[in-house]
């Protein structure tokens, strides 16, 4: 059973821990298309956490293309094809990922510094590095 | 002399109950939980105990030598206090389920988990949803029915008319569960049945149990709505079973053998399926057997 976890002392909003870990399944392949999440409110009360704090989880979400809202049967992971990116390309990316991190790991990095690294990364303008 | 096989079948039914329940303890003793489970279970459990002996009590008042002569003629309907109490025990026993759900504890801690997954009553309620809603709607058609066969006053049926050398005769044999009876049972089904709907909402709706990982609150939630189904199958099938055999020998008295035979058979089996159901819970797993693989992992801090 796929689970999310929260921790409200931490510095990264609870809004954007929600979104990256759905975002994060989603990528995964854990969740598959038309696979419906909790409503808003149920997973509030779960959680313990307001209404809005998880609304706007799932509108970040939506945005992304990660899920699609219906009225009648709620937020639902959305169909591949509304993606930015197919499935095939998001677990070949996934399983570079793996890689990235198991070598991490080997190499005695600790998560919250490979984690650094990929936030680095990611933080460096789109275009390549000029060779020096 | 009719509430004799009533107390034999509940001290049957709190016999095999006792032994169930110790062979539950016993086992939960060889597979000891978390404390934070164990606390979860003990919720769990008592509010299930106080449910049951608040209704139990109830039924055994009614079929008692003290209680069974009062409550007959305390409405203007002899009877109809002795006819409902099944199904009001069934909605005390919701009440009580009500506020143990209202109770359980919010979610704390910093790190909280939940499932991502959708909860449904029907769900939750699995087999036993089924034939609870089975049992009601078999219910509600027999006592349409009754209401619709009784003879004058509704508390009888009419004997077919036969010509004899005398000319035409009839007859008439009672109590017979007609709209003085059916009209308040069926109100009565219909509230048990919201209720018994409106519970397992509730369950499904409440908060995770902190500490719990999701399949662990996932078992929680279905054994509490297997508690639930579980009671207010055994007490609105015994009730719509003790119904449908009244009935059942007042359309035999009246010559009607056929349907007191299909009364009869249907009464008997919603009894028997009822009880057997209902004491089943007892030897229910209460939680997953093994931990959950890639079960996210608790850190509760206050």
């Amino acid at each position: 059973m796929r689970s999310l976890t929260v921790d409200l002392d931490s510095a990264v909003p609870v809004y954007e821990q929600i979104r990256a870990q759905v975002a994060a399944l989603v990528s995964l392949g854990s969740l598959d298309p038309g696979d419906r999440l909790p409503s808003a409110r149920d997973l509030a009360r779960d959680l313990g956490i307001a209404v809005g704090t998880v609304q706007r989880a799932y509108r970040e979400l939506e945005a992304a293309g990660a899920v699609t809202s219906r009225p009648r049967t709620g937020t639902v992971v959305a169909p591949s094809a509304r993606r930015r990116s197919s499935s095939a390309d998001q677990r070949s990316f996934a399983e570079l990922a793996t890689q990235m991190v198991t070598r991490g790991r080997e190499l005695g990095l600790d998560d919250s510094a490979i984690l650094d690294v990929v936030t680095g990364l990611l933080r460096q303008p789109a275009d390549p590095p000029a060779q020096r | 002399m009719a509430a004799l096989p009533l107390i034999v079948l509940a001290a049957i039914g709190a016999l095999v109950a006792a032994v169930l329940a110790a062979a539950n303890a016993v086992r939960s003793r060889r597979h000891p939980a978390r404390s934070v489970l164990q606390a979860a279970l003990l919720h769990e459990r008592t509010t299930s105990v106080v449910a049951g002996i608040i209704a139990l009590g109830l039924i055994a008042y009614v079929v008692s030598p003290a209680g069974l002569p009062h409550l007959t003629g305390v409405t203007a309907t002899p009877g109809l206090l002795v006819a409902l109490s099944p199904l009001v025990a069934a909605a005390m026993l919701l009440v009580v389920r009500v506020i143990g759900e209202l109770a359980w504890p919010r979610p704390r801690g910093a790190v909280r988990t939940a499932p991502l997954a959708r909860r449904t009553v029907r769900g939750l309620g699995e087999w036993r949803l089924s034939l609870y809603l089975s049992t009601a709607a078999l219910t509600a058609v027999a006592l349409v029915a009754f209401g619709a066969t009784a003879g004058e006053g509704g508390r009888r049926v009419d004997a077919p008319t036969l010509l004899t050398p005398d000319g035409w005769t009839t007859g008439w044999s009672g109590p017979y569960p007609g709209w003085p009876y059916a009209g308040p049972l069926l109100v009565m089904l219909a509230v048990v049945t919201l209720g018994v709907l409106g519970v397992l909402r509730l369950i499904a709706r409440r908060g995770v149990v902190s500490g719990a990982t999701a399949p662990e609150d996932d078992s929680l939630r279905r054994l509490g709505a297997a508690h639930v189904l579980a009671g207010a199958q055994l007490l609105v099938g015994l009730g719509a079973a003790a119904v449908m055999l009244t009935a059942a020998v007042a359309l035999y008295g009246a010559d009607r053998t056929g349907a007191a035979a299909l009364v009869f058979g249907v009464g008997s089996a919603i009894g028997i399926t009822s009880v057997v159901a209902g004491l089943s819970v007892l030897v229910r797993t209460a939680l997953p057997a093994t931990p959950a693989v890639g079960a996210a992992p608790i850190r509760n801090r206050a």
